[in-house]
């Protein structure tokens, strides 16, 4: 039929992101053992702590299993197989941007991320990540002003030792799970955030992650940290070269709010998908955890996901505070051959803790797209309450779509709700907007967009937009 | 301990011969290699495991299921009373329109249908097929409307197996009540199975109430064909442990299923219902609703997943999970699971944990009714859709006795 | 009859759904500046017409044609009958959860401007052009903000679509029911905004069980439609005589053909 004609059409827009960046590389070898830890730790100058960190959760992890639970069917992984670390050469001791090869500057440039101090955006200070390093942080004397701290993480552990010290790890502790712990093990760099007491950062923070080596495994390691009454809105992008190969992509962010304290994070995830026969693509297999550990903290994660062949990912709040909240708000097309297993755990603990969950799943061609959610109330949580909501669209006779929601209440204080839903692209409404005049591509756009409409609402203004455009869709009018 | 538990209780239980000899060897088998499920068993999860321990430590009833089944020559009545009663045996009176299944047709009909919970390690299956020796089995035919009442009441501590088989032919409508009772250390294991033909109609009604420390297995394995209608209404109350798993299979789609289940539990009791409901087939249609009332320490499992292959086009499916908790000590876990491949479909869950509405009592109590009437009546309520589509019509005066205490605390 | 231009011609449909034949042969011929009214009971074929014109995808044409300004519309797409100038105002408006009203009613406008060869209006000119439109069917603009028709009660439904007639400037109306499920006041904001639209350079089809909106709307034509047929045509007295006799009376034997 000719819809489905369209519908594909619509959703197959090319890769924009899938060109490579010729620059030479310092790569250490493949495999992983614990020399390579200590190349990688000796690289980086760490402190003693820091390797013994990573040597801890090597330990651990060498005893783990990779997860079965997730219905993820893929090929197994050689883990001696990928290099665990690359690094544009010369980029080691960088001062400032003039040291940085043009080349990956020019990267970052036609990623829509200029890094220069002419260029780039105004109100968005970005850690851009090149591989396994940090290439630049824009505005960071500008911060530091108010006391904010945004670097990455390897000069984190080196002006900062403290607060890493003090942080690190513990809302995701070494051995949480298989890629956590290998993230421990091995992560290269990423960024980190300090809000001090009272301070609302005044711009976005954002951090752009950019594969280039298709033989590197990307493991960033995240760190925001809100002090009391402190509030930051953080961005992250990605994108790939294409490559045929599966590359690794396993992140763990760890976010703390005190007192008082509220992060919004928010998530566009366009990493290279493999190609239409499922060939190629990122594993993106990515532990995410937020620990609203003061009273009436906020922690609200947004996403869109549309990149990798396979994500493997469950933004979480553990609510401790008192009346502190978790959001989680998510968009997940897959496409093709892809799949996505995503959602989020709403750990109540605290009194009065509230979570919200809306997740939208829209899955195409013969993808699979799974919500998986945990909502746990437990035996303290006195007046705890949920709310979730997971709809999902079908394109195309071959998609897959589960949920599965597990709820879980100790408490008799309390309220859980879930709904969910799953449908396809209503004929009727189809109709009603072509019989408007509105062409039947545009009309299927609107629709997706409505329908992921609850999501978009809460990216930022500068990812909105975004966000659209990666669904290919256009969304009328929500940015000037 | 546990590891001599498994093999002393298996090989305790007497041999079977003849027909089932072959299962329960396997049974047996398949019991001392698996034993009890571990956690990592998705499906166990949750369950206690020394509840379940203490499942298989009874001997197996003494009079092993002694079947007699009398012929009302001239019966008008077309419906069939199946009771195990205290001497343990099996007494039924068959009527009009129901025929016992022969053993050739028990055989033909287990060579037809392998009852396999997704080749995994089926535990209440296994424990049944282990101790049981018999299947009892009926055709049921022709279109005027026939009931069957199944009654096993049961206070020795004893394990005591049961495996049905119903047989629906095509057109044919009739009402099934199941009254499962238990006190005392008793443990069942009750095998269920139903064919609905074409366009058959079945309304099956369970009533499980157990007392003591009396614990209960039950699984329910539905085939609809085409144009059937099934619909059960399941009660579970008391028992120290009980779980049903109830596996509804949409041979060709075009067909209605309706599920409704009700726990209430108090004390320590776990009360779990697992539940399958596969559309093979297009223009399947189900509807689902499954609730609980907990008190003090009690614990209410519910798992229920909804399978729509690409086969099956134009399938509706709705599945709620309501659940109430009445103390501060007790909990919920439920997860409803849609699994869908097909894209032109509209299902939907949802599920709730909550506690009784202040807002309820207090208009009750504003109109002059007293917090504990406001809670019985509000509780009723919650129950009333599930506890009216029991067909009591089977047998009135059974079911009176137990609905009507059914909520009382 | 004048020289009047037609805009709609309805020949010989035939055609249903699903299979099924609902409309068997029905002739209709729509002028500038006239106004029909189509009245039947409820399966007597009016809305599946409307539904053809509009050009629903699950209606099958069997024989016959639609005929809108020497084009035939049963060979375009319903964007492109929308386009052109048919509008087809629904009975029952679907919601759509999540597509803004305002962006809605922009990307349709735009559309129908093309056409025009009228210049497309950017949000901000957008929102400056619909006020206007908006006191035709006395509509707030908390309205354009909401989902399209979310959460919209009857009468809310019924004047988004006179709304969307008033934007989008059909040369054809065809309003499928538009007085059901509206109270006195609703209904006469719905009618007077069609009046107020209606010029001598379009034409409106009313379809309607009742002779109730004709009070306020006066109809040139009014069209009894039976079993899939238009069996009676005659002025706007014909609705009066339908409202006292009941459809009964009315049968469609050959010799009683008027036209």
């Amino acid at each position: 039929m000719t819809k489905n004609s369209t519908v594909s059409k619509v959703l197959e827009k090319e890769y924009k992101y899938g060109f490579l960046t010729q620059v030479e590389s310092e790569k250490i070898p493949k495999g992983i053992n614990e020399d390579i830890i200590r190349l990688i730790s000796e690289k980086k100058q760490e402190p003693e702590f820091l390797l013994d960190f990573r040597l801890r959760a090597y330990k651990q992890w060498k005893m783990m299993d990779e997860p079965k639970w997730a219905d993820l069917n893929y090929p197994a992984i050689d883990y001696q197989d990928i290099i665990y670390y690359s690094a544009p050469k010369g980029i080691e001791k960088k001062k400032s941007l003039d040291e940085v090869d043009p080349e990956i500057l020019e990267t970052f440039d036609k990623l829509g991320i200029p890094l220069n101090e002419q260029k780039r955006l105004s109100n968005v200070a970005v850690d851009a990540v090149f591989d396994s390093v940090s290439i630049a942080t824009t505005f960071k004397e500008k911060l530091a002003e108010d006391g904010v701290i945004f670097c990455s993480i390897s000069e984190a552990v080196e002006e900062h030792p403290d607060l890493i010290k003090k942080y690190l790890g513990k809302v995701v502790p070494i051995n949480d799970n298989f890629f956590a712990a290998l993230n421990s093990a091995i992560f290269s760099d990423g960024s980190f955030v300090y809000i001090p007491k009272g301070v609302k950062c005044p711009m976005e923070l954002s951090s752009y992650f950019r594969i280039n080596s298709g033989d590197t495994g990307q493991f960033e390691r995240t760190l925001i940290i809100a002090e009391e009454r402190s509030s930051v809105s953080y961005l992250e992008g990605c994108t790939a070269p294409m490559f045929d190969t599966n590359t690794l992509h396993a992140a763990v962010v760890e976010l703390i709010a005190l007192d008082d304290a509220s992060i919004k994070y928010s998530t566009v995830q366009n990493w290279y998908a493999g190609d239409k026969n499922g060939v190629g693509g990122i594993y993106n297999f990515v532990t995410k955890r937020g620990q609203c550990k003061g009273k009436r903290s906020k922690i609200s994660w947004s996403q869109v996901e549309t990149g990798s062949s396979i994500t493997w990912k469950y933004p979480s709040c553990i609510l401790q505070g008192e009346d502190s909240t978790g959001e989680f708000y998510s968009v997940a097309l897959t496409n093709n051959k892809q799949i996505a297993d995503t959602g989020t755990k709403m750990i109540h603990i605290g009194r009065n803790t509230k979570s919200t969950i809306i997740s939208k799943g829209i899955s195409a061609g013969s993808s699979k797209n799974t919500y998986r959610g945990k909502v746990h109330i437990g035996s303290k949580a006195i007046g705890a309450k949920n709310y979730s909501q997971c709809d999902s669209l079908l394109i195309g006779a071959d998609a897959e779509a589960n949920t599965y929601p597990y709820l879980h209440s100790k408490q008799i204080k309390s309220n859980i709700e879930h709904e969910a839903s799953t449908s396809k692209i209503s004929e009727d409404q189809l109709f009603y907007l072509r019989s408007r005049g509105i062409s039947n591509e545009e009309a299927i756009s609107m629709m997706v967009s409505g329908f992921c409409r609850d999501v978009f609402n809460e990216l930022p203004m500068e990812f909105a937009s975004e966000a659209d455009s990666l669904l290919g869709l256009k969304l009328e009018g929500t940015v000037g | 301990m546990k590891e001599i538990c498994y093999p002393t209780w298996i090989d305790s239980i007497p041999v079977n011969s003849g027909l089932f000899s072959q299962t329960q060897i396997l049974a047996r088998e398949q019991l001392k290699t698996n034993g009890i499920p571990k956690k990592s068993f998705e499906a166990w999860r949750l369950t206690n495991s020394a509840l379940l321990t203490e499942f298989i430590k009874h001997p197996l009833c003494s009079n092993n299921q002694k079947l007699e089944l009398n012929n009302i020559a001239d019966s008008s009545k077309s419906s069939v009373k199946l009771s195990f009663n205290s001497e343990g045996r099996f007494e039924a009176n068959i009527g009009k329109g129901i025929e016992k299944l022969n053993e050739k047709e028990i055989n033909l009909y287990l060579s037809e249908n392998s009852t396999s919970r997704n080749n995994n390690y089926d535990f209440n299956k296994t424990i049944n097929e282990a101790s049981n020796n018999k299947l009892i089995g009926f055709r049921v035919k022709g279109k005027e409307k026939k009931s069957l009442e199944i009654a096993i009441q049961a206070s020795l501590n004893e394990l005591i197996p049961t495996r049905i088989i119903i047989i629906v032919e095509e057109g044919s409508n009739i009402d099934i009540l199941q009254i499962i009772e238990g006190s005392k250390s008793v443990s069942h294991s009750h095998i269920i199975e139903i064919h609905v033909g074409d366009s058959a109609t079945v309304k099956h009604g369970i009533v499980s109430i157990g007392k003591d420390s009396s614990k209960l297995l039950a699984s329910i394995f539905v085939k609809q064909k085409k144009h059937s209608t099934y619909s059960l209404s399941c009660i579970q109350k008391g028992w120290s442990m009980s779980r049903f798993e109830k596996e509804i299979v949409q041979l060709y789609g075009n067909a209605k299923t309706t599920l409704q289940g009700l726990q209430i539990a108090k004390q320590k009791q776990e009360l779990a219902t697992h539940s399958l409901v596969k559309f093979n087939g297009p223009n399947g249609y189900l509807e689902q609703i499954q609730k609980s009332i907990l008190d003090d320490e009690s614990h209410s499992i519910f798992q229920g997943m909804i399978e729509v292959p690409k086969i099956a086009q134009k399938t509706e499916a709705s599945q709620l999970s309501k659940n109430l908790l009445l103390s501060s000590k007790a909990k919920v876990d439920t997860s409803p699971q849609l699994k869908i491949i097909a894209d032109d479909v509209k299902c939907n869950h949802g599920a709730t944990i909550s506690q009784l509405s202040n807002e309820e009592i207090f208009y009750l109590q504003s109109r002059g009714i007293n917090t504990k009437q406001a809670n019985e009546l509000l509780i009723n309520a919650f129950c009333t859709d599930i506890i009216n589509n029991v067909p009591i019509e089977v047998n009135q005066s059974a079911c009176q006795t137990y609905l009507a205490n059914l909520t009382e605390k | 009859m004048n020289q009047k231009k037609i805009i709609l011609e309805i020949k010989d449909l035939c055609g249903g759904i699903e299979g099924k034949d609902i409309l068997n042969g029905v002739n209709l011929k729509v002028c500038e500046g006239e106004i029909h009214a189509l009245m039947g009971r409820n399966g007597s074929g009016k809305s599946t017409l409307s539904k053809m014109i509009a050009g629903h995808p699950e209606y099958t044409i069997t024989s016959g044609e639609i005929i809108f300004r020497d084009k035939d519309l049963t060979q375009l797409e319903p964007e492109e009958r929308a386009n052109i100038g048919v509008f087809l105002g629904f009975q029952y408006p679907i919601e759509i959860p999540g597509v803004k009203n305002i962006d809605f009613l922009r990307v349709a406008v735009n559309q129908r401007r093309k056409i025009l060869a009228k210049s497309e209006l950017d949000t901000i000119e957008f929102e400056e052009w619909i006020e206007e439109k908006l006191k035709i069917v006395k509509m707030q603009t908390d309205f354009l903000e909401r989902g399209v028709n979310e959460g919209f009660s009857g009468g809310e439904k019924k004047r988004n679509e006179i709304l969307q007639m008033a934007l989008l400037e059909p040369e054809v109306s065809i309003l499928d029911e538009t007085d059901s499920g509206l109270d006195i006041d609703a209904l006469r904001i719905v009618a007077a905004g069609i009046n107020k639209l209606h010029s001598n350079e379009r034409a409106t089809v009313l379809i309607t069980h009742y002779q109730r909106l004709l009070n306020e709307i006066k109809p040139d034509f009014v069209h009894i439609m039976k079993n899939g047929e238009i069996i009676k045509t005659g002025g706007k007295e014909l609705a009066i005589e339908l409202e006292q006799k009941g459809y009964e009376t009315f049968q469609n034997p050959l010799n009683e053909n008027t036209e």
